[in-house]
């Protein structure tokens, strides 16, 4: 037995200390970085499911035909621990050791920059989904050329979204109040992607006539009462928790006890985890999605993809939804591979991509990447009908063209 | 073969494996986890110093790595100063915030000292969180990379592998040499009985503010290297959390051996990377361990082994000796 | 200041007792464990995890009444607490500092158990009381009364045993002078271990009361901990009545900075005030001790 083990463990770390070899000639491999055990596993999931739902679906289907040749995408999945040092040293790997064409993930803003470090001199072509991206990803920046050209952003630009939602929230909220809301408070997790986020839908509220404050609340708040309070005493319409939807999910029931608003809005909270934990609300509630409901489908090809999500035992989470960027990416890039014929040639992928249109399931309308590697689609948006656990009212909102005033437009 | 003379020829064939470590072509992943656990491993020694000569134990030492990294992105985004520049600089100032912290708890007793270490990750998050432009917010800030020095390509995984190695050896050397001098004797001093160190005349306090800042000078070093190797740094790096791992892994290599604090970083840093042990079994046996390795072996791993090997050392002496006897007796 | 604005400061006060009343729980603990071994017992925020995981898993899983539950709580972190003293901190006595490195191996080991068993999501049970009442424009959470009211009556009961009992006389000895009690023939082992058990059940029940507050992971122990540090040495440490002053002058200055400060800075307001009082004070508001005399 304790040989046995340390055998293992011999093996494992000389397969550590060696780059693993063994170039197959009809695969191409795919990486994907994504926290799959550590503290925040919940998160990570999602990638690594949506990707292998993907390359079975392409595998299935044939493979990837470049060349006259056909291939298999094999997925090289690694696990960061949710930790920076290891998702370097998976980058590290992926790119160096394996030889991967593409990396996707991660989701923590901080991991995907440091990666995109590894990934651009390598010529390897990163998608990430964190719209914080949006800073970095500048038109110099994604020339040819410049530090991000490999990298693509798989969410919209972010005064897209916010706008989305912004005109979907204030849609369905408005019928339900007694006076027409003017007032809004975004409330908001003082971290990397919500102050990024709340900067842009700050904009993009105002853009649609309301008068808004923003307040913070530490990250690992549990009682939000103070602030909450605090929030009470500025007569708000509407309170808008963004974007954290565990931590939306502790703070929101505070407010209800305290009166705070007569109606709110949480950002990232499924329909599908509202009904699967039973939640009501007396007061007018609406939630959104990023992009699309897993519990509320609006489209035939988005349920019939949420299916075959959960059907391969993905988790029913508060990112589920996320999954589904992903799993359009590995498609879309997978024809950008067909298009070009050869898979020695990043920079024709690059100019591929951002020629192509690829209808997708996130989308009614095909996917487009503009000058700064990012694309455009639409945002949902349920009403909760009050009182209840599992009746919705959804609208897709289509993004506004062009930023609010105030909004840097990235 | 005297113990001490294999023991000298041991480290320095373990010292020679690790600058050959490069050229007997190990992954990419292979360095990129030896590089973060010697940045840790220096940041340890830092520690060891602290707690192993003055007695002082802090559970804040993420956060002055952190010190040590923001001063060198700052440096370089403000005023240009490259990596070389900002060695020297970013000691320096892990060094005075640590004088810093120092300063209110370290004249009232080990015990407000080490809450408010622990304290000052929490604040030190915080405020480079809501720094804006000038610690980049929540965000983070950028890093280009090291480049050339005396022709030496520093952004090949390898050259920055020795240049960590080379840092970590340098720290150890430190270590080593405080341990020995008048100054080390006089942590000691402190350490086994602050009353009578402070009645030969010690300035105890100085003392102990000093060991503070001379181990945060070490993990701003630690802070610019790790900085410079993920080229992009933000608050959340430098917390709570990843603080008691280091005061973790110190205690658990042993703080008062030279090859101590290493054998923590690997057993805590490299080991269950390299293992593939999951994250939550190998936490659950770190902690474990520690508790264990306090109540059964209180100087540490290595220590222990010494021990260990001077007690087989021993034995097989003896066991000659009978030999010899025996068959002198024929 | 008019009613609206007198209404929300009134409202804050009575927001910030149910935080004071958790920080108090893990507090007194802190500052028993301190005041008697000398230990810093870093896993005292674990222990009331522990609590508030026993309590989800006996209302959520079992369907038991969260009152009993609440008591179960206390007595199964009670328990853990003599296991903890009984197998490992008794051998450490003579050097607090190892203990306090051994509670930090005990505070990682117990998270990660926790994860291991039953994963690192967050964790709720149902509001167990339920209800609001609103007293003028003032919403009070009938929960939060309730957490407030156990809390009285455990610190109630504290005070009692310590400053009424003649257990509480021997344990003030043993705090104020080990060697001395030792002589006088009080058993001082056998109050350490007593103590330990006692710290550990308040923050089994501090647990419990959290989790019916708010949802709880396996890593809020750490978030709470600080606390009751922050508690233990603005009171005076080994000094439980500062403690529960403490408790109460931190829960106030989180929610007053919290409703009247930048939101921003909430975190680092009450770090700025216990520099402040050690500063000033370095004993503490009411006085402490340095520890028993072994140190």
């Amino acid at each position: 037995m304790r040989q046995a083990f340390a055998a293992a463990a011999l093996a494992a770390a000389l397969s550590a200390f060696g780059a693993s070899g063994g170039h197959a000639e009809d695969v191409i491999k795919i990486g994907v970085v994504a926290a799959e055990s550590g503290s925040f596993v919940s998160a990570g999931n999602t990638i690594p499911a949506a990707e292998r739902l993907a390359t079975k679906e392409i595998n299935d289907a044939g493979g990837v035909k470049i060349g006259g040749k056909t291939y298999k995408i094999q997925l090289e999945v690694r696990d960061d621990r949710t930790s920076i040092d290891t998702a370097i040293a998976a980058a590290r790997e992926l790119v160096n050791d394996v030889g991967v064409q593409a990396i996707f993930g991660t989701e923590s803003h901080d991991f995907s920059i440091a990666m995109t470090k590894i990934t651009g001199p390598a010529k390897v072509l990163q998608f990430t989904g964190n719209s914080t991206l949006g800073q970095f990803l500048t038109k110099e920046a994604v020339a040819r050329g410049g530090a991000n050209h490999y990298v693509f952003q798989t969410e919209p630009q972010e005064f897209q979204r916010s706008g989305s939602t912004a005109k979907g929230v204030l849609a369905l909220l408005t019928p339900l109040m007694a006076q027409p809301p003017k007032h809004s408070v975004v409330f908001v997790a003082n971290d990397v992607a919500g102050r990024y986020l709340s900067s842009h839908y700050v904009r993009a509220l105002e853009a649609n006539g309301q008068k808004v404050d923003l307040v913070y609340y530490p990250p690992d708040t549990q009682d939000f009462t103070a602030l909450l309070t605090r929030i009470k005493g500025m007569k708000p319409d509407i309170v808008h928790f963004w974007y954290n939807g565990d931590e939306t999910l502790v703070a929101h029931p505070q407010a209800v006890q305290l009166d705070v608003a007569p109606a709110y809005f949480l950002f990232g909270v499924d329909p599908g985890v509202w009904r699967e934990r039973k939640l009501t609300s007396g007061a007018p509630l609406t939630l959104s999605c990023v992009p699309m409901c897993w519990g509320a489908p609006p489209t035939k090809a988005a349920a019939a993809y949420f299916d075959r999500y959960f059907g391969m035992g993905a988790t029913k989470g508060v990112q589920s939804s996320v999954s589904l960027l992903y799993y359009d990416y590995l498609h879309w890039y997978v024809k950008a591979l067909e298009a070009v014929g050869r898979l020695d040639d990043p920079d024709a992928v690059v100019d591929w991509l951002l020629k192509s249109k690829y209808q997708g399931v996130v989308s009614a309308a095909p996917l487009v990447f503009n000058d700064r590697h990012q694309v455009t689609f639409a945002t949902e948006v349920c009403l909760v009908k009050p009182n209840t656990s599992g009746q919705f009212k959804c609208a897709v909102e289509e993004p506004p063209a062009a930023p609010p005033p105030g909004d840097p437009g990235n | 073969m005297s113990g001490r003379v294999s023991g000298r020829v041991a480290s320095a064939a373990f010292l020679l494996l690790l600058v050959a470590l490069p050229w007997i072509s190990p992954s990419y992943r292979f360095l990129s986890i030896a590089i973060s656990t010697g940045t840790v491993a220096i940041t340890l020694y830092g520690l060891a110093v602290l707690f192993g000569q003055a007695g002082l134990m802090s559970v804040g030492h993420a956060a002055l790595m952190g010190v040590g990294a923001y001063s060198a992105a700052i440096l370089a985004l403000r005023l240009g100063i490259g990596f070389w520049g900002a060695l020297p600089c970013a000691m320096l100032t892990a060094a005075l915030a640590a004088g810093l912290i120092g300063l209110p708890s370290l004249r009232v007793s080990g015990h407000h000292f080490v809450i408010i270490t622990y304290a000052f990750c929490t604040l030190l998050t915080i405020v480079l969180t809501n720094g804006g432009d000038a610690t980049g917010g929540a965000s983070g800030l950028d890093l280009d990379p090291v480049g050339r020095l005396f022709g030496v390509n520093f952004d090949s995984v390898r050259n920055y592998y020795l240049l960590v190695l080379a840092a970590l050896l340098a720290a150890m050397l430190a270590t080593d040499l405080i341990a020995r001098s008048g100054y080390g004797r006089t942590l000691r001093a402190i350490r086994e009985n602050e009353a009578l160190a402070r009645a030969v005349g010690i300035n105890t306090a100085l003392h102990k503010l000093g060991a503070f800042m001379l181990s945060g000078a070490f993990a701003g070093l630690a802070g610019v290297l790790q900085a410079y190797y993920l080229r992009h740094i933000s608050p959340g790096l430098y917390g709570g959390l990843p603080s008691l791992y280091i005061a973790m892994s110190v205690m658990l290599g042993g703080a008062r051996v030279l090859y101590g604090p290493l054998a923590g970083a690997v057993i805590v840093n490299f080991l269950p990377e390299v293992l593939s042990i999951d994250p939550v079994d190998s936490r659950m046996a770190y902690g474990a361990g520690l508790v264990l390795v306090i109540l059964l072996l209180p100087g540490g791993v290595i220590a222990s082994l010494a021990d260990l090997g001077a007690w087989a050392a021993a034995l097989a002496r003896r066991t000659a000796g009978r030999w010899t006897q025996l068959a002198q007796g024929r | 200041m008019d009613a609206a604005a007198m209404a929300i400061l009134l409202q804050q006060l009575v927001n910030s007792l149910a935080i004071s009343a958790i920080i108090i729980m893990i507090g007194i603990g802190i500052t028993l464990v301190f005041g008697l071994t000398g230990i810093i017992n870093f896993a005292q925020g674990e222990l009331l995890m522990l609590g508030g995981v026993a309590t989800w898993l006996l209302v959520g899983r079992a369907g038991v009444n969260f009152f009993a539950a609440l008591v179960a709580a206390a007595v199964i972190v009670g328990a853990v607490g003599f296991l903890l003293e009984r197998s490992i901190f008794r051998f450490t006595l003579r050097r607090p500092m190892n203990g306090f490195i051994i509670s930090l191996g005990l505070s990682v080991f117990l998270q990660h158990f926790v994860i291991r068993f039953w994963n690192s999501y967050q964790k709720s049970i149902p509001d167990p009381v339920g209800g609001v009442w609103q007293v003028g424009s003032i919403r009070i959470a009938a929960v939060r009364v309730m957490v407030v009211a156990v809390t009285a009556a455990a610190v109630g009961f504290t005070f009692f045993a310590i400053s009424r009992s003649r257990h509480g006389l021997a344990l003030r000895a043993a705090v104020a002078d080990q060697d001395t009690a030792r002589l006088m023939g009080i058993p001082v082992a056998r109050y350490v271990t007593a103590v330990f058990v006692y710290g550990s059940a308040l923050a089994g029940l501090g647990g419990a009361l959290m989790i019916a507050l708010f949802p709880i992971t396996p890593f809020v122990g750490q978030d709470v901990v600080v606390g009751g540090f922050a508690v233990a040495l603005i009171g005076g440490l080994g000094n439980v009545a500062g403690a529960v002053v403490a408790g109460l002058i931190l829960g106030f200055a989180d929610g007053l900075s919290a409703g009247y400060g930048l939101p921003e800075w909430t975190e680092a307001y009450s770090f700025a005030l216990m520099i402040l009082i050690l500063l000033v004070r370095p004993q503490g508001l009411l006085g402490g001790t340095e520890g028993p005399a072994i140190v």
